[in-house]
This record gives structure tokens, C-alpha cells and sequence, in this order.
């Protein structure tokens, strides 16, 4: 299993502290599941399952660096005795996320050596412009094109046929990734072939796992998802580059599974 | 002229002593006192100073505070020891610290010269990172809630950064749309 970026970040962001009584809690709200299949996995001896890769590391302290600046930003104030008690808060917060992600590279998890032109190659060559040519006829989410008169339960049946359609009416995935995605693609697709076996990407971000459908748009107050997944950009990816894009605890299913039988 | 990295040298060399008489002596820990106030004083000057670009604040902020914090308990925990009269074991894992602190002192040095265009700052990073990990997992590093309390942070301040930094992390991360389509809620 190769962890991205996204799965690290959010498993290492855990800070607890309690002051007379008073319980104060920065918890990723996907802590639990992004954490759980590092931890499964160190303790069942597994952790030779999983894989963190340099650029996902960096990615990840990166990230933790740039949100801590923009919290600074969006808190600061002119007062020096704010600012200090601010800059203190946030080393110790960034200490804190810091330690559990260094946890999980140094416990948790092995590296295999990464051919960085290889890597560039790949991901220039082949998932880039893979992904241009399967990516541009896709959606975000479903937008019913439906009077605004028809309202209330044959609104809502409609909507549920065009669904139902799917995925005839289009694929939903979340656009082009970052250069940053397509570069942990590159890296998962080369560990693929190095270890010719199946690889999971565990991640939390739409470019890699199945998408839920969503029908409106995030501006539509009766946006919902339908619990659906659509998983065929990222099917797709897979049978083309070998790794497979799932939610983290979804694999710790698969891992849970695999182990259990490998013990009967 | 402040020197991190003499004050270190000398302090290494007390702690040096302690070990080899296999006696800490509590009238020689003020020798640890300037880099203490130094310490202190330079955080804030970090703060002011308003050239600096918000990263290398952080870094050296980050940095000057890591030697004020761990040096700040390392003399607690020295003074302790050396009232209920242990043997030296707190002074050897001092001893052990102090090359982490020489590392870090000296591009601290650098920085308060104004020197810092000769400052790799991914050196001071690292040394930071490892003097912060040492520190703590020798028990030389305030708890946090000394630390807050001491800096006077607030409740409403600690719940604003909350409140800012999830919103920045789902930011960053571009999974803020995804949250009521998860399969676990978290919390």
C-alpha cells in the first residue's frame, strides 16, 4: 500500500489539550480512518506493506507549512503579546503533527529507492497524458437540468432517474490533478511494476479514489451525494498503471481481510 | 557580542565536571541563565522583525525557542537533582543534549549576526527538529501547558487557530467538498 499525501496529513493531525476542565481539540475530522491502517499494520507486523514515498513526505510537511502560515495570516493582529502567544501556538500545534508523521515514516512504514528521471518520464509520458485524454469528458457532479417549476416529489424522482442513468450521462471524477498528484501517480505506478503485485493508493482525494456522486453543486442548498461511488477514472487508471486509488479505510478492510486468511 | 555557541561550550563543560565528580551543583547552574534570557529576548526580536519573510520568522522563532524551552527545563530538572542529591544520571543525558544544541547554536549565531545569506536554512530545520525530539524524549521540554500559560495564550485564541487551521488544512489538501460524502465522520 502506498500512502498519499492526503492520508498522511490528515492521520497526523491530533492535538489535544485540556485546560481547568476545558477540552480543546484539533482532530483531522479523517484522523481516525487515515490513521487506522498505519497502526493496524505496525502492530500485526505489516508495516513492510507500506510505503511512503520522499515526495509524499514532503508533500505532506509542505502542506502542514503552508496551512499553519495561512493560519497565522488569518489571526494575526497588531498586538506583540498576540503575536508571540500565536507564533507559540502554532509551533507547538506543528511540533505535535510533525511527530506523529515522522512516526508513521520511521515505524510505520518502509521506502523503496525511486528513479527520479524515471519517475518524470512516467509521469510526462504516460499518466499525464493518459489522464488529459480520460479526464476532459468528465464531471464534478450532476447538474439536472430541470425547470425550476417542477418542485417536490417529481423533482426529486427525476433527479433520481438521471442518476439512476449513470454512467451514461457522464463520469464523475474532479478534474485534471496537480502536477503534484501525477507525480505520486508516476511513483505508485513504478513501484507497481517493481513489485508486479497489486498496489493500493491509499488517499482521501478524489483524484485517486472512486468519486461520490454529488448532485448540485456545492452552491445549490439541496446538494446531497446519493452514496453511490464512480469509480471509473479511477478503474481506469489501474488497469492502465497497476495502482488502485481507495479510501483509506476501505483498505484497512482489504489488509484486515487479507491477513485474517493468510492466518487460518 | 552574543554567543549561543560559547555559552554552550562553557555549559557543556559544567556539566562535564558534574559527571566526572559525580556531583551536580546547583550553585554553578546560573552559568545556564544567558542563553535562557538571550533566548527569550531574541523570540521577540524575531517578531519584529518585520523583513523577514513569514517561513524564516517561523524557522528562527521555531529555533531560538527550542534552546529557550529545552535549556529552560534542562536547569529545572538539573536543580531538582541536585536538591534530592541523585547521582549524575541527569547530568550525563544533559551532556548527551548539548551537541544538539551546538548544531543549532550555531547558525543561531549566524542569524542574530545578521549573517543570515550564509544560513542553509533546511540545516536549521533539521537541527531544530532534532534538538526538539531529543529534548523531549530526555524529558528536557516544558510540558504545553506551561508553555501556553506562560506565553498567555488564550482560550478564544486557541479556539480561533483551531477553527483557522482546519479550514486551511482542508484547503490545502482540497477535500474540504468531500466531507459529508466520507465514509467515517471522524470524531
Amino acid at each position: 500500500m502506498v500512502i498519499e499525501t492526503s492520508t498522511l496529513v490528515s492521520g497526523s493531525i491530533c492535538w489535544n489539550y485540556e485546560e481547568r476542565g476545558k477540552i480543546f481539540s484539533l482532530k483531522h475530522r479523517f484522523f481516525h480512518k487515515c490513521s487506522a491502517p498505519l497502526e493496524y499494520c505496525k502492530q500485526k507486523g505489516l508495516s513492510d506493506n507500506i510505503i511512503i514515498t520522499k515526495t509524499v513526505e514532503d508533500e505532506a510537511k509542505n502542506a502542514l507549512n503552508r496551512a499553519v502560515e495561512r493560519t497565522i495570516k488569518d489571526n494575526a493582529k497588531p498586538s506583540l503579546v498576540s503575536r508571540y502567544g500565536l507564533m507559540v501556538l502554532q509551533h507547538i500545534v506543528l511540533n505535535e503533527a510533525l511527530d506523529r508523521l515522522e512516526y508513521y515514516v520511521e515505524e510505520c512504514s518502509i521506502r523503496l529507492p525511486i528513479n527520479r528521471d524515471e519517475r518524470d518520464k512516467v509521469k510526462t509520458n504516460e499518466i499525464e497524458p493518459f489522464l488529459q485524454g480520460i479526464a476532459k469528458n468528465t464531471l464534478r457532479y450532476i447538474q439536472p437540468s430541470i425547470p425550476g417549476f417542477i418542485r417536490g416529489p417529481f423533482r426529486d424522482e427525476l433527479i433520481e432517474r438521471i442518476v439512476e442513468s449513470l454512467p451514461s450521462k457522464g463520469v464523475i471524477y474532479k478534474g485534471m490533478p496537480s502536477d503534484r498528484d501525477l507525480t505520486i501517480m508516476a511513483e505508485a505506478a513504478m513501484i507497481h511494476k517493481r513489485l508486479k503485485e497489486k498496489v493500493y493508493v491509499a488517499s482521501v482525494d478524489n483524484h485517486f479514489k472512486p468519486n461520490p456522486v454529488q448532485i448540485g453543486s456545492f452552491l445549490d442548498p439541496s446538494m446531497h451525494y446519493t452514496g453511490e461511488v464512480d469509480s471509473t477514472i479511477r478503474d481506469r487508471l489501474a488497469e492502465k498503471f497497476g495502482f488502485i486509488g481507495e479510501d483509506p479505510q476501505r483498505v484497512l478492510e482489504i489488509i484486515k481481510k487479507g491477513y485474517e486468511t493468510k492466518l487460518e | 557580542m552574543r554567543s549561543y555557541s560559547q555559552e554552550i561550550a562553557k555549559i557543556e563543560k559544567m556539566l562535564e565536571g558534574f559527571v566526572e565528580s559525580s556531583k551536580i551543583d546547583a550553585n554553578q547552574l546560573s552559568l545556564m541563565d544567558n542563553v535562557i534570557k538571550w533566548s527569550e529576548e531574541d523570540q521577540i526580536k524575531v517578531l519584529n522583525n518585520s523583513y523577514l519573510a513569514l517561513d524564516v520568522q517561523r524557522l528562527f522563532f521555531g529555533a531560538i525557542r527550542n534552546v529557550n524551552v529545552s535549556m529552560k527545563s534542562m536547569k529545572e530538572k538539573l536543580k531538582g537533582a541536585a536538591t534530592r542529591r541523585e547521582n549524575p544520571g541527569t547530568a550525563e543525558l544533559a551532556l548527551e543534549l548539548m551537541p544538539s544544541f551546538s548544531n543549532l547554536a550555531s547558525y543561531v549565531d549566524l542569524f542574530i549576526g545578521k549573517k543570515g545569506s550564509e544560513i542553509k536554512l533546511d540545516n536549521v530545520t533539521k537541527f531544530s527538529r532534532i534538538l526538539y525530539k531529543k529534548a523531549k524524549s530526555y524529558g528536557f521540554y516544558q510540558d504545553v501547558a506551561s508553555q501556553l500559560k506562560e506565553a498567555g495564550v488564550t482560550d478564544s485564541q486557541i479556539e480561533s487557530f483551531i477553527d483557522s487551521f482546519s479550514r486551511n488544512i482542508a484547503q490545502e489538501l482540497d477535500i474540504e467538498e468531500e466531507v459529508s460524502s466520507t465514509v467515517e465522520s471522524g470524531n
